[in-house]
């Protein structure tokens, strides 16, 4: 089971994220309850899949000035990059469509709160690898949006997750990481190191095709990916976090 | 009659409930002074006073407080997006003398 995603329920065991692996299969399973939106200004409502747990069900708009504007594609693009990495730092989601309703279905993770819940203190609050690591991720994807109300932290294993990966955080936000200010200097681990380089020899291997898919059709996903080597060469070639 | 503008904050429980933690309010008389509503030792309320929120309305780096009135309220929907917190929109009503 893989640590705070909130799928307990099956018979068989569920087996861990990996490649061919697929809690995604169970965001796209039968949908026993689906509540109203919760309060709030943007359409979120909270799903109960059969069998399996919760999670969030998040409208996708087409205003392209709104965060929820390609939800779907720049959560993709998080995700298969969290999966390259093999780092399991971002919440699982997959796009769907609830009756006219087109957006993303989103893993809740009931074990962690938003960084912001333990203020300034929220270093100590975790660990300097899991920091490293997620330090990492926002320096691939440029961050540009991860203050403390979008990161999750398990206070008791110190886990920490990424979430609220929209238009904001690839490309117009303008307040950086809180994340990477942290751990900015620091060296890199071997293990973390190693992982970048593997992710640079899949991203050379695949396909543009490849590419292209591990997005959609509104995010221009060539020039993100193109960015996310860049930064992960600099970081290979640094080995601190720059 | 006094008119007030307000924005509700929700945050989710492990049951991925929601209750609300705070309410931001700001009489329509006093712009730029925003009273909250709610646990003042609660820690995201703590630290949205102490390190404020960002101005994504206007696309301004740097960060709002609460002394900054109606451009804070406005903002506190796009940074609390997430679904673990959530913010209305920028309400109104009135309340008698």
């Amino acid at each position: 089971m893989v640590e705070g995603q909130s799928f307990e329920k099956h018979e068989t065991p569920k087996p861990e994220i990996g490649p061919g692996v697929d809690i995604e299969s169970v965001l796209r399973g039968e949908i026993e309850e689906i509540d109203d939106y919760y309060e709030g200004y943007w359409p979120i409502q909270r799903v109960k899949i059969k069998d399996d747990g919760t999670a969030f069900f998040k409208t996708e708009t087409t205003e392209p000035e709104s965060p929820y504007y390609a939800r779907g594609d720049y959560e993709t693009i998080a995700i298969k990059l969290d999966r390259l990495l093999g780092f399991n730092i971002v919440p699982i989601s997959v796009k769907r469509t609830i009756g006219e309703d087109r957006g993303i279905m989103e893993c809740f993770i009931d074990d962690a709160e938003p960084a912001i819940k333990f203020s300034t203190y929220w270093p100590l609050m975790t660990t300097q690898q899991e920091i490293a690591q997620a330090a990492v991720f926002d320096y691939l994807i440029g961050a540009r949006d991860r203050h403390a109300g979008n990161f999750l932290i398990n206070s008791e294993t110190g886990k920490i997750w990424l979430i609220d990966h929209a238009v904001d955080m690839f490309e117009t936000g303008r307040h950086g990481s809180l994340i990477y200010d942290e751990a900015r200097g620091k060296e890199i681990s071997d293990e973390t190191l190693s992982r970048i380089v593997a992710l640079l020899e899949k991203l050379d291997s695949m396909s543009i095709e490849e590419v292209a898919a591990y997005a959609g059709e509104t995010v221009d996903v060539s020039s993100i990916w193109k960015r996310i080597r860049e930064n992960a060469v600099a970081l290979v070639n640094a080995k601190v976090i720059l | 009659m006094t008119l007030f503008y307000f924005v509700d904050l929700y945050e989710l429980d492990r049951n991925a409930k929601q209750k609300k933690i705070a309410t931001f309010r700001m009489q329509e008389s006093e712009q730029g002074m925003i009273e909250v509503d709610g646990d003042h030792n609660y820690p995201v309320l703590e630290n949205i006073k102490n390190e404020g929120i960002f101005d994504y309305k206007n696309a301004k780096p740097g960060k709002l407080y609460l002394y900054d009135g109606m451009n804070f309220l406005e903002n506190l929907k796009y940074y609390f997006r997430s679904g673990y917190l959530l913010a209305t929109d920028v309400q109104k009503t009135t309340v008698d003398n």
